[in-house]
């Protein structure tokens, strides 16, 4: 069948009534759910999971999938307004989206994250029509050498793209590294630093750490400030950006688009690794770097793009390969499961209804989310006047129910728990949590990939180096860290530009001991803040 | 545009403790990894042990950590407030939360920790804080236990509400 | 709060809505004997919400459901290959209201590795499900036509032959295991997480052979001709899979890789409550509908009951004993 034709069946598929509604209620519930902190795409769609099992299969995966990226959109709102991302892709948006909105900009920001989300949305459903085959027969070589250096990738991106000091993401990153191999050995079967306990045999839960860092640490480290964060909703009147904003974005986007599209192919990828992406190149790009953390519009134009991009284009490797890319899309993959559809490489040919029905279901659903975003962005907003204590208390009890609800073990609530304390204190010394959690999820595929290459290659780490496509991952990083050696100082200026709070500290401090911080050069990039801060030496 | 300086940088002396107390903790933890990681046998690279990924690992972390004890910027720290007192008191009510959950089910402990947290933390009214406290545990009861189906733990208010 | 109301009162409706939806009418008219069960029956699923172990909890549950009318709640309890879910129904009282479903040899080798604090004399099998063969497969372009073949390429070139297999102490491992100690092939196990991945690395050339369920995920890849299936472990040829069995190749002792799928409760279950349940079971292979979805190529043509499931674990305890201990 050609693609035209799939096309054609595919919203045939879509614009029935039923399925018309379920994209509505899935896009409907993803944006609630981003707008809601403590209740991320996973934890939902896990929750929905039993409910999908007695509809056609299609449309399940047409709700889903609404979910999944519906949740994209929405997470942007609270990440604008409140400075707490509504999911962890968000994360990044909070850098300049909360800053835009101080400076009474909140619309804009909205306005340009819906309109780069469906611009990316879009233009990864057209990717993903035309490219999904192909792309397939080429992840399908990818193995375990090829896993190493993506997921070394990965962590070293994280890293080296973090808000942070590098040192400190590295440290960050080990042990979120360190923390992956609790449990059982993937090769062997040992159990590891799981201290007898039973509940550790799997594991530390990815969702339970997750929330835990993101959600109850930041609910924890409120409690502590004296002053009351409450949320930015002036300027929110204006949603659609001045022509200026567009003209500025259009780059942002376009570039968002492809990474997004490119990195959620990837194993591992998704929203959170392509909305830092983003956001990292896009501040190489930019002529004044120290811009980006003081409300650069690119800032949040390009790494919304880039993760609702991402989100539609993970479903490459699901539809055609079986492969889920993330674990949303591994929850997906169950409820295909459970409805008798295998996915994998016979899905086009064999569920056409399916694929194309999918797909185009992501056209509507994205138009959808455009009008809910742009519109009616008042009425989610309205859901952040509540005051911020009773959104706190409310957003604990939901993620504690939601984290249980994922195994249905109370001993995930203790983990959350757990690393709620362990992402206050994080807060409190300047650590990151991006780094741990994206080094714990890429941990496990690490290790057992690392272990697999060993056993195939009889213990030569040669295999590394002779694959082409492993060889040729592992030059480019060699290559990334080698220039970042090089541009060291100038980095580090950038570095200190991304979060103004510790930025004004920065130029205060005068006992920074790192080699080639007294001679900072650049003064058109920093000297800009000294004044207002030299005066507390 | 820049954020308001904060009244914490008076505060220097217990920041500078604080910010040696980090990486330390780091490091301890890197050492031990390393440690119970060779103690799993650290096996060869034809067969790699147990142990062997997690000593790599935890090699990272130590090295990582040791390099921040000289090399931490100190502006990355921030001072201990009496807000910490708070912080300790959530705790307390969120793990009194999990262990009375496990005890009696979801509905009274939600109630509880709602009212208390709107109370003390959100500063509500009491009047406020009830409200929202038995609104908020009857509305998610309803979500997750008659909508979703979540088996949460039985307690004695579940038959009155047909969970 | 005022304005949160509506937004979550829609998320309630559409919620509910889909729950309206998805709940199937509750069997009613059942035929219970004497006072069992009196009380909803929880069946335990060991394994995530979506597995195949799931899917096969579901379809029985509404089978059990309309067969002993009273309503059966099915919970996923996934975490630590089982083993949370078989404490949970090991504590429970013995009376068949609650009941969980298992996947051997997992739950077998759980215990014979690690001590996780429950045995098979724990537990009061009730019957088996299904049964999932599994089999020695390579892709479409290797240059093993037979496992003769395969066996030659790795007794002449040691460690040459990777074998993935779906998981570290998986049957598929350890069968594998056995065939280097028994018949002295010198296989190099490579763990994946799940067929799928190993599927994957076949398909794409990353590893030569595979050890895996031929299981719905599976079947496609093969009938589509891109993988080539060399031996399976079954006691008999397979209808539906065109490959020698070990047994017929020369190897006797290979016939301890199928995946069992089997419902069990508590020890100390009474023996009649026991045996209602079995009859339920025996019902739902003859229920055209269960069959259907349970999918009739691995419901097992003689219906293998509480003492043949009991008699399965005994097998199997002695089988992996001893290749687990290393």
């Amino acid at each position: 069948m050609g693609i035209f034709d799939g096309i054609v069946q595919g919203f045939s598929v879509a614009l029935d009534p039923v399925n018309l509604l379920y994209v509505f209620v899935g896009v409907l519930i993803g944006t609630v759910i981003g707008v809601l902190p403590g209740l991320g795409p996973t934890a939902t769609i896990a929750l929905l999971l039993p409910l999908t099992y007695t509809i056609e299969p299609a449309t399940a995966v047409i709700l889903l999938a609404g979910i999944y990226y519906g949740s994209m959109y929405g997470g942007t709102i609270t990440s604008v307004l409140l400075r707490l991302p509504g999911e962890a892709a968000s994360v990044v948006t909070t850098f300049d989206g909360y800053q835009m909105a101080k400076q009474g900009r909140a619309g804009p920001a909205l306005g340009i994250a819906a309109v780069g989300s469906f611009v990316g949305g879009i233009l990864s459903v057209l990717g993903l029509m035309l490219l999904a085959p192909p792309l397939a027969d080429l992840a399908v070589t990818f193995g375990p050498p090829e896993y190493v250096a993506l997921t070394a990738l990965g962590i070293l991106l994280v890293t080296y793209l973090g808000t942070g000091t590098p040192l400190k993401s590295l440290a960050m990153a080990a042990l979120g590294l360190l923390l992956a191999t609790v449990g059982q050995d993937p090769i062997t079967g040992t159990g590891r630093f799981t201290f007898g306990q039973v509940a550790l045999f799997d594991g530390v839960d990815f969702v339970a750490v997750a929330m835990g860092l993101f959600g109850v640490g930041e609910i924890l480290h409120s409690l502590e400030r004296t002053e009351k964060v409450q949320a930015v909703t002036r300027g929110i009147r204006n949603i659609w950006p001045t022509r200026k904003d567009f003209r500025d974005s259009s780059g942002a986007i376009a570039r968002g688009s492809v990474l997004g599209f490119v990195i959620g192919v990837l194993p591992g990828g998704g929203g959170v690794i392509s909305s830092l992406a983003s956001y990292a190149l896009e501040k190489r790009r930019a002529k004044d770097p120290s811009r980006f953390g003081r409300g650069a519009i690119e800032g949040v134009a390009g790494p919304e793009t880039a993760n609702n991009a991402s989100s539609t284009s993970a479903f490459i490797p699901l539809l055609t390969l079986g492969i889920p890319a993330n674990v949303v899309l591994a929850l997906i993959f169950g409820a295909l499961l459970v409805q008798g559809v295998t996915p994998g490489p016979q899905l086009i040919s064999q569920e056409p209804e399916i694929f194309w029905g999918v797909i185009a279901s992501m056209v509507i659903g994205n138009v959808m989310l455009l009008a809910l975003n742009i519109p009616l962005v008042g009425v989610f907003v309205q859901l952040l006047r509540v005051r911020t204590g009773i959104l706190a208390a409310f957003a604990l009890v939901v993620t504690m129910a939601g984290v249980f609800s994922v195994n249905n073990d109370s001993f995930d609530m203790w983990v959350v728990l757990v690393f709620g304390v362990v992402g206050w204190l994080m807060k409190k010394t300047g650590f990151e949590p991006g780094p741990l959690v994206l080094a714990f999820v890429l941990g496990e595929i690490m290790e057992r990939a690392f272990r697999q290459s060993m056993l195939l290659s009889n213990g030569n780490l040669d295999i590394f180096v002779t694959r082409p496509l492993s060889g040729g991952l592992l030059a480019v990083m060699a290559l990334v860290v080698v220039a970042s050696i090089l541009t060291a100082r100038k980095r580090r200026t950038a570095f200190r530009h991304v979060d103004p709070e510790r930025e004004v500290e920065a130029g205060a401090e005068p006992t920074e001991p790192t080699p080639g911080r007294a001679n900072r050069p650049t003064p058109d990039t920093t000297d800009a803040d000294v004044p207002s801060s030299s005066g507390e030496r | 545009m820049s954020a308001p300086a904060r009244e914490r940088r008076p505060r220097a002396g217990a920041r500078s403790q604080l910010r040696r107390i980090a990486p330390l903790l780091l490091l301890a933890l890197g050492v031990a990894a390393l440690l119970t990681a060779q103690g799993m046998g650290l096996g060869e690279l034809t067969a790699p042990g147990p142990g062997l990924w997690p000593a790599v690992v935890a090699a990272l972390l130590t090295g990582t950590a040791a390099a921040l004890l000289f090399l931490d910027p100190a502006e990355d720290y921030e001072a201990w407030t009496a807000g910490t007192a708070r912080i300790a008191a959530g705790l307390v009510g969120l793990a009194l939360f999990v262990v009375l959950f496990v005890a009696i089910g979801f509905i009274i402990p939600t109630f509880l920790l709602l009212t208390a947290w709107l109370r003390f933390f959100g500063d509500e009214s009491w009047r406020m804080a009830l409200v929202l406290g038995v609104a908020g545990a009857l509305l998610l009861h309803l979500v997750f236990v008659i909508a979703l189906g979540v088996p949460f733990p039985a307690g004695p208010v579940d038959q009155l509400l047909g969970g | 709060m005022r304005s949160l109301r509506p937004l979550a009162a829609a998320l309630l409706v559409t919620v509910s809505a889909l729950t309206g939806c998805a709940q199937q009418s509750g069997g009613d008219g059942g035929t219970a004997t004497a006072d069992y069960p009196s009380q909803d029956i929880r069946l335990i699923v060991p394994y995530a919400a979506g597995g195949p172990t799931d899917i096969a909890a579901r379809a029985l549950g509404t089978h059990l459901e309309e067969e002993l009318g009273q309503p059966v709640v099915v919970e996923n309890l996934p975490g630590a290959s089982g083993t949370t879910a078989y404490i949970e129904l090991i504590s429970a009282e013995p009376d068949g209201h609650t009941l969980s479903m298992t996947a051997l040899p997992t739950a077998v080798l759980n215990y014979l590795s690690n001590d996780v604090g429950y045995t098979r004399e724990d537990f009061a099998p009730v019957g088996v499900v299904t049964q999932v063969p599994s089999g020695i497969v390579v892709p479409a372009d290797s240059p093993h036509q037979d496992l003769e073949s395969l066996f030659e390429a790795a007794r002449s070139q040691p460690d040459s032959i990777g074998v993935g297999t779906p998981g570290a102490t998986n049957t598929h491992a350890a069968e594998t295991r056995r065939i280097s100690e028994l018949y002295d092939v010198p296989l190099t196990v490579v763990p994946f997480d799940g067929n799928a991945e190993v599927q994957t690395a076949l398909l794409g050339g990353n590893v030569p052979a595979g050890f895996v369920n031929l299981s719905q995920d599976m079947l496609p890849a093969i009938e589509a001709g891109n993988l080539r299936v060399l031996a399976v472990g079954t006691e008999e040829r397979l209808p539906y899979v065109d490959a020698p069995t070990f047994v017929e190749l020369g190897y006797p002792e290979l016939t301890q890789s199928t995946t069992t799928f089997g419902v069990i409760a508590p020890a100390e279950t009474p023996d009649e409550v026991v045996a209602t349940l079995e009859d339920a079971l025996r019902s739902a292979g003859e229920d055209e509908t269960v069959v259907e979805a349970l999918d009739p190529r691995y419901v097992p043509e003689e219906f293998v009951g509480s003492a043949g499931l009991a008699e399965l674990f005994v097998e199997t305890e002695e089988t992996f004993r001893d290749v687990v201990g290393g």
